[in-house]
């Protein structure tokens, strides 16, 4: 009788890490925000200070980056984004709560990947987009709608592996084709 | 019965009594320890005990860092993605990974005022690792 | 082209260990000892399938061959070549890879050195060890495959190696744990094999008994390695976190050291047999259980590993594969086992079923603690439950100090009885011990600490009686004896490094600025100068700190590709004592935050391991093992020609 108690022991164990593994995914809650269209706004553009809305961004699948000066990780974040942006990838940008003089050299000074950016100088676009930590960035499909959001820099790797996957099929191109 | 049988008996049951106790205390001393995990809404809607070591853990809100200029402390906030955050002073040195706008787990009291004051601050591993503590409130990653 | 043929190759590895699998099996079952002879053969074409196909792909890691996407995602062309090298290992798929080629090593090992073994229990050994490395094979193949190529091809530079592994720790860590784990699938092979055979005997546990050892010391260097790395490259000064990932390692190591002392009895005194039967499953079993547990992500780690659901199922299937197969086969064909023995006051064969005991306790103690937020999760429906390093002590602990007593004893202690008078020369060495023990606490604090002083008391008991009884014997020493005592005495010289260092270290974080002095311990540290130094791959903020005529440099590095910080602590290595200067972040005005730290005897620590499993090593080699090796030769040899 005791020979089999290990056996036992270990069924019982085997069942637990089955078990276990049914959690790992842990249920990834959506984003409230998620398949909702970008919530309006009226803001400055960086460069122009021409106010911009909604009506003005792209009509094309794009990536909506927020960044500011002040964030250490957005700096090694930059240079991903200027290869997106050779990709012939369209970036928006969201200057979150910087100083625009400060944003204007960072950009002439590294270079601006983005086509269009607008500034949110006291953060109040930044709390209806869900902007709890800088960088972050947004794909954002044709018709405006949010599809997915990315926190933290993006790497080359996440790039490649996850995010251009999810963009390309946003633009209705499969990733092989 | 013969002695030596009886003396196998004795070390047979040694064995037993001398393990059994040592497992029932260990038991006994984890069930006294274990330090429970809570996300920011509970640390914020009270859940959490108050004066018991616990562990929380959140993302560390962008901006929110405030040093001492004295000493090693630090303020910072942790923020689930809903609108729940709490503030946690710690004093020490900072996990290498432990990033604005980044994931971190603190171990240590909460009192009364909802003030988590942090014995040990843990950053996650490396940029494709999430503690699975916090997977539950990052949906993007 | 060289990833499709490194690719081929280990398929070709699978198809051979399929082949060994049942050649092996079907040559001990059906009585054709031919078939065993080409199981020989197979294991060896399957170790060098690996081996070319491992080569390969290290080949295409060395070359920048970005357009295979592990290499990838886990290197970069500004990496120094040995890097690049053991990128190889660096994250799941090719480390997975390591593993199936050391696997095939074993497996080759074993059956170019088991002429000795009837052709029965050869081929078994070979089928079982062929089996494993095809379910090991079909997981690499199917769910982790590092040959792939990354479609699209895009020109990179790579997305570099995890800032943390590039050091020699990892250069050398990873592959000596494998050799361990792996390895003890030999003594789960030849326990399977007894239990098929139905000769579980003391010939079987004088076979398994080299092959273990060897399995033990490397899994010992394997951790030790692991401790030290972590030691230097964290850059905190912790080198031993009860983090799920070492008592993943540690727990298998348990129940090895608890197997080879049960062989022995088993070898000796033909006692513990089902005991040692059942521990040999159980080694092998733990190791897997480690795998699955580390690279499934289901505990909470500070080890940064991919996780990835899929693969967690699979490897959780194989845990429960061969728990479940080799389990109940030990169930069914054990139970007709009996063995005799008489414990008549202290005999050796006590102290060793105590050494068994006290190990399969601490294993018990550890595998719960680590296991229990699992079961708490599952239980409650997704509650989150840790348990910190204190509470790991305070049970290990105890029970260790109980075994360094028992092991104390051992040298004076014979088989069946011990003649109680044996014993006063060794009281007199406690008393003389406790007494040391007494006076370390004052040397180091000037305060009286009874638990340094049981500690410490303990270990050097250990060291005395065992110097004792080697001077004793020294004209009759065999090299097993030599290692017995060697391996004893390198637990002691741990369980003092972990004591002094654990109860005597000096740490502080500070606050400082260029210029500033600071006083740690008995020493004055100065913060002389602050630069910025270029490596190949990241930048570092490089402090000098002068202690004496000491220059400590720590470094905090900036990896450019990953964007990745890590804290190379400045180390000024001591027999007696290590210091150490960790630079943490910058805190604004020019301030940075800087840990002091002085640990006594911390080398001690890997010191002792060492010496173990050189001892572990030494006892392989021991005539005894060798002569016996040639007689049983000849033996099967003869039997072999009988049967035929």
């Amino acid at each position: 009788m005791a020979l089999w108690l290990p056996l036992v022991a270990f069924v019982g164990l085997c069942i637990v890490f089955f078990a276990s593994l049914e959690f790992s995914p842990r249920g990834e809650l959506p984003s409230p925000l998620i398949d909702r269209p970008v919530p309006t706004f009226s803001l400055p553009d960086l460069q122009t200070a021409t106010v911009r809305t909604p009506e003005d961004l792209p009509e094309e699948a794009f990536l909506l980056n927020v960044w500011a000066t002040w964030c250490f990780p957005c700096r090694d974040e930059h240079p991903v984004l200027m290869a997106i942006a050779e990709e012939g990838i369209v970036i928006v940008g969201l200057n979150y709560k910087d100083e625009d003089s400060k944003a204007i050299d960072w950009l002439n000074s590294i270079g601006d990947p983005y086509q269009l950016n607008l500034v949110d100088r006291e953060g109040d676009f930044g709390v209806n987009l869900g902007v709890y930590g800088v960088p972050a960035t947004y794909l954002i499909d044709a018709e405006r709608t949010i599809r997915y959001k990315h926190i933290g820099p993006i790497s080359s790797v996440q790039w490649r592996q996850k995010l251009k996957p999810i963009f390309r099929s946003l633009q209705g191109l499969d990733d092989h084709a | 019965m013969n002695r030596v049988r009886k003396r196998r008996l004795g070390v047979a049951l040694f064995v037993f009594l001398g393990s059994s106790t040592t497992l029932a205390l260990a038991f006994y001393a984890m069930q006294q320890n274990l330090e429970f995990f809570y996300l920011p809404d509970r640390v914020v809607s009270g859940e959490a005990p108050i004066g018991k070591t616990i562990r929380a853990g959140g993302m560390v809100v962008a901006g929110s860092i405030r040093r001492s200029n004295e000493d090693l402390s630090v303020r910072f906030e942790l923020s689930d993605m809903a609108g729940s955050s709490f503030s946690v002073v710690y004093e020490g040195l900072l996990p290498n990974l432990f990033v604005e706008g980044q994931g971190a787990i603190v171990s240590g009291t909460l009192d009364e005022s909802g003030l988590f004051y942090a014995d040990q601050v843990l950053a996650k591993h490396d940029e494709n690792y999430m503690p699975p503590e916090l997977a539950d409130l990052h949906p993007a990653e | 082209m060289i990833p499709e043929l490194a690719h081929f190759l280990c398929v070709m590895g699978f198809t051979c260990g399929a082949a060994l699998a049942i050649t092996g099996f079907f040559g001990a079952k059906q009585s054709q000892p031919a078939w065993v002879r080409a199981a020989k053969q197979i294991a060896i074409a399957q170790f060098l399938c690996l081996l070319c196909s491992f080569v390969l792909l290290d080949i295409a890691f060395l070359r920048d061959d970005f357009t295979v996407q592990y290499v990838a995602d886990n290197s970069n062309t500004l990496l120094p070549w040995y890097y690049k090298a053991s990128a190889m290992w660096g994250d799941h798929e090719g480390s997975f890879l390591l593993w199936t080629l050391v696997m095939a090593g074993w497996t080759g090992a074993v059956a170019l050195r088991s002429e000795s073994l009837s052709y029965e229990m050869r081929g078994y050994v070979l089928s079982v060890l062929g089996l494993l490395n095809v379910a090991f094979l079909l997981f690499l193949l199917s769910a982790s495959n590092p040959f792939l190529r990354a479609f699209p091809l895009e020109a990179t530079v790579g997305s570099d190696l995890n800032a943390i592994l590039q050091d020699f720790g990892h250069l050398v860590h990873p592959p000596f744990l494998y050799f361990g784990y792996v390895g003890f699938s030999v003594a789960f092979a030849y326990a399977v094999a007894a239990l098929l055979t139905g000769r579980i005997d003391a010939a079987w546990a004088r076979w398994s008994r080299p092959w273990t050892n060897t399995a033990w010391a490397l899994l010992t260097v394997g951790i030790a390695l692991g401790s030290w790395w972590a030691y230097y490259e964290l850059g905190w000064g912790g080198w031993w976190f009860w983090d799920p990932v070492e008592n993943a390692s540690f727990m298998p190591w348990l129940a090895g050291t608890a197997l080879i002392h049960s062989l022995a009895v088993t070898e000796k005194r033909g006692a513990f047999k089902s005991w040692t039967v059942l521990l040999a499953l159980l080694t092998f079993t733990l190791c897997l259980v480690g795998a699955f547990l580390v690279r499934s992500g289901v505990l909470t780690s500070v080890h940064a590993f991919a996780i990835d659901p899929e693969r967690g199922m699979y490897l959780a299937t194989i845990v429960a594969l061969v728990a479940c197969l080799s389990l109940s086969l030990y169930a069914f064909r054990v139970g007709r086992l009996r063995s005799r023995i008489a414990y008549r006051g202290i005999s050796r064969e006590l102290l060793l079923l105590a050494n068994n005991v006290l190990l399969t306790l601490a294993l018990a103690v550890i595998f719960l603690y680590t296991l229990y937020p699992l079961f708490y999760e599952w239980f409650t429906d997704g509650g989150r439950v840790s348990l910190g390093p204190p509470y790991f002590n305070r049970a290990f602990v105890p029970l260790m100090m109980i075994l360094a007593g028992c092991l104390a004893l051992v040298p004076v202690s014979r088989w069946k009885r011990t003649p109680l008078q044996l014993f006063r020369p060794s009281l007199y060495m406690l008393g003389g011990a406790l007494l040391v023990g007494l006076v370390v606490p004052l040397m180091y604090s000037g305060a009286l600490h009874i638990g340094v002083t049981i500690c410490v008391a303990a270990a050097l008991w250990i060291l005395s009686t065992h110097l004792a009884d080697l001077y004793r014997s020294r004209s009759s020493l065999t090299l097993s004896f030599l290692g017995m005592s060697i391996a004893h005495m390198g637990f002691a010289i741990t369980v003092i490094g972990v004591t002094i260092t654990s109860g005597f270290s000096v740490s502080q974080d500070l606050r400082l600025t260029v210029g500033d002095e600071v006083r740690v311990g008995d020493r004055t540290y100065v913060f002389e100068d602050l630069r910025i130094v270029n490596g190949p791959n990241y930048v570092a903020h490089q402090a000098q700190f002068a202690v004496g005529d000491i220059r400590l440099l720590p470094e905090r590095r900036q990896y450019t590709t990953r964007n990745t910080v890590t804290t190379e602590a400045g180390i000024r290595p001591g027999f007696t004592n290590d210091l150490l200067v960790s630079l943490g972040e910058p805190v604004g005005e020019g301030a940075w935050a800087v840990r002091i730290q002085e640990k006594p005897l911390i080398r001690w620590v890997w010191l002792g391991a060492f010496l173990a499993a050189i001892a572990g090593l030494l006892a392989v080699l021991d005539v005894r093992y060798r002569r016996l090796r040639l007689r049983e030769t000849r033996s099967a040899r003869e039997s072999e020609v009988g049967v035929r």
